[in-house]
């Protein structure tokens, strides 16, 4: 077979990387992936650089961690003392100047109530939070997306109509009720797992499906609803033309198609759950981030709680980062930079 | 319980707003259903059933079925039934209290940010931004630190975390909307900004934003549920369901009924918020996915 | 010799929560191997539905009635789901009016091209992207393997819907169709596409049904024509005498609408007045009377049937009526 004679080709586009003009007056290639991840991590700098200016001037609303300490046992002239010593009666200009120093070096100060270095306080607690936060996640997902598949697959079923009430239902149901309900059944009435604190790896399952359970209908809702419009899109037709079954165009392709808002999505609770897993941190007496900040607030541990925050802030940042990059790589139109 | 394409083309907004009193929508029905049977009961308990926050410490732990006391009592002899129905009350108060604060802030941040679109528009983006990244917890428990548990202190904080949604909203309405022929005219005509936001802007995305709200005031009543449970939020003599499950987490299996009752009416109202929502946005064609928490 | 598709008694209809109306009505027709029918009409006529109704293709609440054949071999019911789905692809290809909408914007062409034969386990990997730089090298590009490498969104219209002819014609169907080929396209390209097609049928001796509202464009490129109006063939046949000697006054029309652009300046382009009604207005009648300069009482009255009139089809009462 020769080529068709005649036949004009139009000009195809190519993927072009940014580029910075060199001195020859070219451009040095510079691939997407670095200015993207560059970019981020700036603006990323600078929430965390917001998140501990605007942490430092809330926590020193508080007031002065002196007289918490002092709880009202000491003279006025001994709390002005114990002021000083902390070094809480400098100008707040002062301290805050001499607190981002210290961060910069990796100085998180010193907590009050122990009198040990913040930062390794919060580092010591972070993995019990990590874990169970982490293992909801997963847990979350490994339930929404076999859900949502099939609940997609099986539109207007009665398995779909089920799925979809109960998963209303849920979402009206509060989480810390939730695990308390968790708590009640199976760990005091039915003493089946332990409710409190850091035991054994099984007291890892109730907090783990207490927030997870709650997640799982917000995640089922975005990517029922992204599924079913990408099921309705041009190319699913073209797909169904060539005989692929319905059941391989979802797994193959609708669910790389919705990465893009899902993993937003799922940044998004993250971030929150990073913060948020106090109340549950509290009902299970969970060793964790959540319970540390509350017990800091309780005696106005200041640079505990601004630890905490700061945490909080990296962990965030972090988190969006990896989620870009993830759908960066997922989605091709992404890469492309126009010069 | 559909029409034909033809008919629902013809008929106007108001129509459809008009729907909203005996709505054909299930799940509309099942949550003015729900909604009306809360409040005929927070109503009759108010009148009806002593009061809640009375502690009648000789009657403390009774269990649900004792006499006078259909859902039992609390560990200071407070009556479940009574404090549930004062606080739905309370919880619809809230509700309403911190939808319209939210509301008010989101649209007008909405407003102006997408009709301005110059650095006023980057700048408020970047607060929402910043706002959405903070977790809600945490900054609750720092700012309840400050601030005393009182409705009114509980509403504003409440808000704070809740009007972003709205302002999202009503920006990218906004923003569509500008672009279109009869506000070029406004403006050509004279008609000051203000006007131009109220009376033009403001009624297109009405429907909207009505949705958001009916969905919101779910998400605004498990945060202060939450709050309350903390200890953060309302405490006596305001009636929160979430401070009662508080209470009963002292001893969760030996009382019970302290926990689950509350909780329930809690699920109840979140439930009929949520199918509203639902159901208005089904009915009024607003689709607010995205915006809402 | 049979035909590479059959069609007898294709209707199409909707029915959805009690609402229920015809889309399409009775189409019959049939194409050889290696050569081209086109079905024109306006938007809306029922083109899309019928095409898609031969993949089992429609939209929820939509269900259609009919037989189909391929090579003559066994009648396929247009109801049958399943039967349908095993002769999708590898039987019976279609070519969406977007191209490069027909392709998942993540996934390289490559690997789209061959998915469909490789999947359904008609070729092994390997001897489909032989057969797939093969295609390309035929249609005209210069480094198959670069193109098969590319993402949906680099490339452009006209190599787009290339590539979406090669994808189509990966498991050899028997009868591709072509649903608006053209009007992605820019003007200049228009022909060169059907040309493209119009070949491509002859060498792969596969039947093709290009479906369009372009009457003027696409008659060059077909033998058999079939004209619909509100979800009826109005006129069909031999491409030269449908339009030579157009029986039903929406042909004339038709045609008369397409050869005005190349008319002098300054003359008054060529319109039918009025629109085509939507389904559920369809009179009792002839459904072009309305529209007809030459209706008469009995065209509004009665709706007149297909009738062989020479050697086409036509259904128009002018047809078999004695013009006074």
């Amino acid at each position: 077979m020769t080529a068709m004679p005649g036949a004009p080709l139009d000009p195809i586009a190519p993927a072009e990387a940014t580029g910075l003009p060199n001195q020859r007056g070219g451009t040095l290639a510079i691939s997407p992936w670095l200015t993207y991840a560059g970019s981020r991590l700036l603006q990323g700098l600078f929430v965390i650089f917001g998140a501990v200016t605007i942490s430092f001037i809330l926590v020193n609303m508080i007031g002065d961690p002196a007289s918490v300490l002092a709880g009202g046992q000491l003279s006025h002239e001994q709390v002005a003392n114990l002021s000083h010593q902390l070094g809480y009666d400098r100008p707040v200009v002062d301290r805050y100047i001499a607190y981002v120093g210290g961060l910069l070096h990796g100085d998180l100060g010193v907590s009050i109530r122990y009198g040990t270095s913040a930062l390794g306080l919060v580092l010591a607690v972070l993995p019990a939070t990590l874990l169970i936060v982490i293992g909801a996640i997963s847990l979350a997902c490994a339930i929404a997306i076999p859900v949502s598949v099939l609940s997609v697959l099986r539109r207007g079923s009665y398995m779909d109509s089920a799925t979809r009430r109960t998963l209303i239902v849920f979402q009206a149901i509060p989480e810390f009720w939730f695990a308390l309900m968790l708590a009640m059944v199976f760990a005091v009435a039915l003493r089946w797992l332990p409710s409190m604190g850091f035991t054994s790896p099984t007291a890892l399952i109730l907090p783990i499906i207490a927030i997870a359970l709650p997640l799982v209908s917000s995640l089922v809702r975005l990517l029922r609803a992204t599924l079913l419009d990408v099921m309705a899109s041009d190319f699913v037709l073209a797909l169904r033309a060539k005989g692929i079954s319905d059941r391989e165009i979802v797994v193959r392709h609708g669910l790389r198609n919705v990465m893009s808002p899902f993993l937003t999505l799922l940044a998004l609770h993250l971030g929150w759950l990073i913060g948020g897993t106090l109340i549950i941190e509290t009902i299970f007496v969970w060793p964790g981030v959540g319970t540390l900040l509350v017990n800091a607030v309780k005696v106005r541990d200041l640079p505990v709680i601004q630890a905490v925050v700061i945490l909080i802030a990296v962990a965030t940042v972090i988190l969006n980062l990896v989620v870009d990059l993830l759908i960066m790589a997922i989605d091709p139109r992404i890469r492309q930079v126009r010069r | 319980m559909s029409v034909g394409v033809r008919s629902v083309r013809s008929r106007g907004r108001m129509a459809r707003l008009s729907r909203v009193v005996w709505p054909r929508n299930d799940a509309l029905r099942t949550s003015i259903i729900i909604l009306i049977a809360l409040v005929v009961f927070a109503i009759v308990g108010k009148l009806l059933l002593v009061d809640p926050t009375k502690q009648v410490l000789r009657d403390s732990y009774l269990r649900p079925g004792s006499p006078g006391h259909l859902l039992g009592t609390d560990p200071l002899g407070r009556d479940i039934l009574a404090w549930c129905a004062a606080g739905v009350l309370t919880s619809l108060a809230i509700c309403a209290l911190v939808v319209a604060l939210s509301m008010l802030i989101g649209v007008s941040v909405g407003l102006v940010s997408g009709y301005s679109r110059s650095w006023v528009d980057h700048g408020l983006m970047r607060i929402t931004d910043l706002q959405l990244a903070i977790p809600p917890l945490p900054l609750f428990i720092a700012a309840s630190a400050i601030v005393a548990g009182s409705i009114y202190s509980v509403v504003i904080l409440v808000s704070f975390v809740s009007w972003v949604p709205y302002a999202r909203l009503v920006r990218a309405r906004v923003l569509v909307e500008r672009e279109r022929g009869y506000i070029a005219a406004a403006r050509l005509a004279g008609s000051r900004t203000w006007r131009i936001l109220l009376l033009h802007l403001l009624p297109a995305a009405a429907t909207e934003i009505l949705v958001l709200a009916s969905l919101q005031a779910g998400t605004v009543l498990l945060i202060e549920s939450g709050l309350s449970f903390l200890g953060l939020g309302l405490q006596p003599p305001n009636t929160s369901l979430g401070y009662m499950i508080s209470v009963g987490r002292t001893d969760p299996v030996g009382s019970w009924w302290v926990v689950v009752f509350p909780g329930i009416m809690i699920v109840l109202l979140v439930l009929a918020f949520n199918l509203m929502g639902d159901g208005l946005r089904d009915l009024l064609k607003a689709d607010v996915e995205g915006y809402s928490r | 010799m049979t035909a590479a598709l059959a069609v007898e008694g294709l209707s199409v209809r909707l029915d959805i929560d009690g609402v229920r109306r015809s889309l399409v009505e009775d189409v019959t027709f049939s194409v050889p191997r290696g050569s081209v029918m086109g079905i024109v009409g306006e938007t809306g006529a029922g083109k899309t539905m019928t095409v898609r109704s031969l993949l089992g293709l429609l939209p929820p609440g939509i269900a259609s009635t009919g037989e189909l054949q391929l090579d003559g071999a066994g009648a396929i019911s247009l109801s049958d789901q399943a039967a349908l789905r095993r002769v999708r692809g590898s039987g019976i290809g279609i070519v969406l009016q977007n191209p490069v909408g027909m392709f998942d914007p993540l996934i390289r062409m490559g690997s789209q091209l061959i998915e469909g034969v490789v999947r359904r386990k008609l070729m092994s990997r390997t001897d489909a992207l032989d057969r797939g730089q093969r295609l390309l090298s035929h249609l005209g590009f210069p480094d198959p393997e670069a193109a098969l490498h590319l993402y949906p969104h680099q490339v452009s219209g006209g190599m787009g819907q290339r590539l979406a002819i090669a994808m189509v014609l990966m498991p050899r169907p028997r009868v591709i169709v072509a649903d608006e080929p053209t009007s992605a396209l820019d003007a200049n390209l228009r022909v060169d596409a059907l040309r493209l097609l119009q070949t491509l049928g002859r060498e792969e001796d596969a039947a093709i049904v290009l479906v369009s509202h372009d009457l003027g464009l696409v008659s060059n490129f077909c033998a058999s024509l079939a004209v619909m109006y509100a979800g009826r063939i109005v006129e069909q046949g031999p491409t030269g005498s449908v339009l030579g000697y157009a029986e039903h006054p929406y042909t004339r029309a038709l045609a008369a609408c397409s050869t005005s652009l190349d008319v002098a300046p300054r003359v008054p382009l060529a319109v039918i007045p009025g629109t085509a009604p939507a389904p559920a207005d369809r009179p009792a009648g002839c459904a072009f009377a309305p529209r007809c300069p030459l209706a008469f009482d009995r065209c509004v009255a009665e709706r007149p049937e297909l009738r062989a009139v020479g050697d086409r089809l036509a259904a128009c009462h002018l047809a078999f009526e004695d013009r006074a």
